[in-house]
């Protein structure tokens, strides 16, 4: 499992150029509609998240061996509880707020930074160009799971180490593409114009080229939240994730295994969860790059 | 005889560092040393076919390329690569490609303000938004496109937002790399007519890059003609079109259309139509 590890520059490229293309052909209305199915399913999950606390009917670290394992609807348990008796509604609620704040934390962090130093290196090409472009591949060419490990035994297993340790490795993508657009970007008329009519360095990469490229990796970013989802989930699976009991998605599928087929709620709920989450997030990405295309 | 207003001395630049396998043969020689001089208040014209290193001169004298070898004095004084902002807005470039010289996501007042708050040009927001008016007025461009953005304009307005914001800055000297060669024919007069006319009212000094000698016989005074990086013959423009010295001269005058003289008295604003190119939203 990896997020962006495996994103080799070529696949960025053209999963960008496969999406817009896709997206060109669309109408514009499609944009919106996007756009805002997306924000209502992430605003309706960022909201639940927020009030896990009230909406939750119990703790959802709170064990009920006698009622464990009772099927949705039983009383109390909308969403019946699992192996240890939990209420998989309070568990999905608290979890959201885990995975979306994660998933959250561990895309900005990296577009942001991502974003400033391929910029950077874009403009000023020459040797700062050279030396950046030499540890994005050196970052790109190593193994995100070795590094996540090592963290895990330096931080110590939790949400910040998973949101450093994909910052660390995601980063490059943005730097990369961001670079690679800047570098286009820089010479097109528009930039010489600014630079003759002596807008300082600063405002000319900030009001003028990164206006015009930002687009690219803010749609990447959301994908990439996906990814970072779905990544979550694997780090549950081999016990790298977030520590027990708080609960995340990916761990509740994991603690499933058992009763894929004789209690199939227990893996349903969570999966349709991150389903929807991927869902709301590729549709904001679609109604983003629509309407950034169309401009 | 008057001091000039910019003298290029031996100027020279290479692409490619010549470094590596290739050794020299991996460097392209755009422009080879070349001398010329423009005096204050005259439109000098650079001729030339395509890749004769007409753009990369333009681009030094704007500073935006780094001579390989050579000076270049403005004023007097000769301009290092560093230029201070002073020294930027006396050189003002209109550049030949409408289509991407306009930043597409800010809208034209926008764009005007900034370089006007950023060379301090107006105490107060307001005021930069009247003197941007001001310089739509000056190209013949409706006050209205102070809020669109450079989709909304043909070719040819473009073109003139372009000169509007080279003119923001009250530069002394005008570059104009081919303002022209990227319009339609009947748009092209229209800018051309713009142009000498800023030129004999604002006193502007013009560096302007063409192919086309018809042109250059409509807008300026003297002339000089490039060839494969070098300058082949320089003068009046009246006596390089009548009697060429050069050889390269003659082909490129034989290549020229003939156009009728213009005149200054002319109405500005014949090309204010719809937009040729529509953005679908
Ligand atoms: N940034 C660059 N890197 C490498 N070569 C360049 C660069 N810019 C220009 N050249 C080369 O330098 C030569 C001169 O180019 P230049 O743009 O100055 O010509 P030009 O006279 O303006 O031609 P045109 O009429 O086509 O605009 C050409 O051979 C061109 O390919
Ligand atoms: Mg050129």
């Amino acid at each position: 499992m990896s997020v962006s590890s495996s994103l080799s520059r070529t696949r960025v490229a053209s999963w960008y150029e496969r999406r817009s293309k896709r997206l060109r052909r669309r109408s514009p209305r499609g944009a919106d509609a996007s756009l805002a199915i997306g924000l209502v399913i992430i605003g309706a999950m960022m909201l639940a998240a927020l009030f896990a606390g009230v909406l939750s009917p119990a703790d959802p670290t709170r064990q009920d061996i006698p009622n464990a394992l009772a099927p949705p609807g039983t009383d109390g348990h909308l969403l019946g509880t699992d192996a240890l008796g939990r209420d998989i509604l309070s568990r999905l609620l608290y979890a959201a707020r885990t995975d979306l704040f994660v998933a959250v934390g561990a895309v900005l962090l990296p577009l942001v930074i991502g974003v400033a130093i391929g910029t950077i290196a874009g403009y000023r090409g020459g040797i700062v160009d050279r030396v950046v472009t030499g540890v994005v591949n050196v970052v790109f060419a190593f193994p995100v799971l070795v590094l996540l490990i090592a963290l895990v035994f330096i931080l110590g297993p939790g949400i910040p180490t998973i949101i450093v340790a994909v910052t660390l490795v995601s980063w490059v993508s943005y730097a990369r593409l961001a670079r690679d657009l800047v570098r286009r970007e820089r010479s097109l008329d528009y930039v010489l114009a600014a630079r003759v009519s002596g807008l300082p360095t600063w405002r000319i990469l900030g009001r003028h080229i990164l206006r015009n490229i930002i687009a690219q990796p803010v749609t990447f970013a959301m994908s990439d939240a996906v990814a970072i989802i779905l990544f979550i989930t694997a780090l549950g699976f081999l016990g790298l994730g977030v520590p027990p009991p708080a609960p995340d998605w990916g761990t509740m599928i994991a603690d499933a295994q058992p009763y894929f087929t004789t209690h199939w709620w227990l893996a349903v709920f969570p999966g349709l969860a991150i389903c929807a989450a991927g869902l709301g997030l590729s549709l904001i990405a679609d109604g983003l790059s629509q309407k950034w295309n169309a401009q | 005889m008057t001091e000039p207003l910019l003298e290029v001395r031996d100027l020279a630049v290479t692409f490619g560092s010549g470094r590596g396998w290739g050794g020299d043969r991996g460097r392209i020689h755009a422009v080879r040393g070349i001398d010329f001089s423009v005096r204050p208040g005259e439109a000098f014209a650079l001729v030339g076919e395509s890749g004769s290193g007409k753009s990369t001169t333009a681009k030094c004298v704007a500073g935006l390329q780094k001579p390989t070898r050579g000076s270049i004095s403005f004023a007097g004084s000769p301009l290092d690569p560093a230029r201070n902002r002073e020294q930027r807005r006396a050189i003002q470039m209109v550049f030949q490609d409408p289509y991407s010289s306009l930043n597409p996501r800010m809208t034209i007042g926008a764009a005007l303000v900034e370089i006007l708050r950023v060379h301090r040009l107006a105490g107060s927001r307001a005021a930069a938004v009247k003197r941007a008016a001001e310089l739509l007025d000056l190209v013949g461009m409706p006050r209205s496109a102070l809020d669109q953005r450079p989709r909304a304009f043909s070719g040819g307005q473009r073109q003139r937002l372009g000169v509007a914001r080279a003119l923001a800055v009250n530069p002394s000297l005008l570059v104009a790399d081919e303002p022209v060669s990227a319009l339609d024919v009947s748009i092209q007069a229209s800018v051309l007519l713009l142009l000498k006319r800023l030129q004999r009212d604002l006193g502007l000094t013009m560096l302007f890059i063409s192919h086309d000698l018809a042109v250059v016989r409509q807008l300026c005074d003297r002339v000089a003609v490039m060839a494969d990086g070098r300058i082949v013959e320089e003068g009046a423009v009246g006596r390089v079109l009548s009697e060429p010295s050069a050889d390269f001269t003659r082909t490129l005058l034989a290549a020229a259309t003939d156009l009728p003289p213009l005149d200054l008295d002319l109405d500005l604003d014949q090309d204010h139509r719809s937009p040729k190119r529509r953005s679908t939203r």
